[in-house]
């Protein structure tokens, strides 16, 4: 009697250890194929600056256009850009011609996904930008888009937001 | 020696199935993972009791908790070690510090779980 009774929790102990070293692996893999996913995504999921125009109708303002495209395959996470920030400068960084930033967004993000951004340069910041075009010999001013973009990706269990950074040199040419 | 050989395969296979349980609440797979944190701390748990059914003595369910927590800890290092490669080279402490927390916890439910194991099983 009492070798049966010791032979069934034996067999009990090894089917219940099998199962759960089944059951934990395969939900790992599962787990690092999830992970493996998402960190691909923030490897490759890049963005390119596209400069637009440039609109000066009125005095001491000017509203600077951009077009921002994502880049790479495609992300096999979901994921959208919740805020994009930058700060304009010039090219060698030597004239900061202010702080931008776009209020939250969702945007879900694919490659392609195109996002237009505007920049309105007034006071100072016009001020210095207009002394950069007067300075330069030919009137094309070079100047450098420094900013970053707030992405959150879809995980199973809950959101986890990362932030990318986004740079680009655009040409602001005479006469624009 | 075959007895050596049968707490060497419990241990091993005790000790993957709790590294994996417990990669799957550490922090950097957390939100990644399909169960929630008491599952997993529940499958640890479970780990002990199944080894618990199957040893005798005090000595082996202690042996078997070492044995598990340190098998555990290397499933556990490896799994978030493989994925995170460029993270570990240049930040080793985000993956050690998960580590050695996951390694205590991984003993101490064992430990819990073989006892109530034995306790089911008569002995």
């Amino acid at each position: 009697m009492k070798f049966e009774q010791r032979s069934w929790w034996q067999v009990a102990g090894i089917g219940l250890l099998a199962a759960l070293l089944l059951l934990s692996l395969a939900l790992l893999i599962l787990t690092e194929r999830n992970y493996g996913m998402f960190r691909e995504a923030l490897r490759t999921i890049q963005f390119e600056i596209r400069f637009t125009g440039i609109d000066q109708s009125e005095s001491r303002k000017a509203h600077l256009r951009w077009q921002v495209t994502v880049t790479g395959p495609a992300p096999k996470v979901q994921s959208r850009l919740e805020l994009l920030d930058w700060h304009l400068r010039s090219a060698d960084q030597s004239v900061h011609l202010g702080f931008y930033t776009t209020s939250e967004i969702h945007v879900a993000l694919a490659s392609g996904t195109e996002i237009p951004l505007e920049a309105v340069v007034e006071g100072n910041n016009f001020d210095k930008l207009q002394r950069l075009r007067d300075e330069s010999p030919n009137g094309t001013v070079q100047l450098l888009f420094d900013g970053h973009a707030r992405v959150v990706f879809r995980a199973p269990r809950g959101e986890i937001s990362k932030i990318i950074p986004v740079v680009g040199v655009f040409t602001l040419a005479e006469g624009e | 020696m075959w007895k050596a050989v049968r707490l060497l395969a419990l241990g091993i296979g005790g000790g993957i199935a709790a590294g994996a349980s417990q990669a799957l609440q550490t922090k950097e797979f957390l939100l990644f993972s399909p169960v929630p944190n008491s599952v997993s701390y529940g499958m640890i748990f479970l780990v002990g009791v199944s080894v618990g059914f199957l040893v005798k003595r005090v000595q082996d369910g202690l042996l078997m908790g070492i044995l598990i927590a340190v098998l555990g800890t290397a499933t556990l290092f490896l799994s978030l070690y493989l994925p995170n490669i460029e993270i570990a080279a240049s930040a080793p402490e985000l993956i050690l510090g998960s580590v050695w927390l996951g390694g205590l916890t991984i003993f101490f439910l064992t430990l819990i779980g073989i006892f109530v194991g034995r306790i089911f099983s008569g002995e």
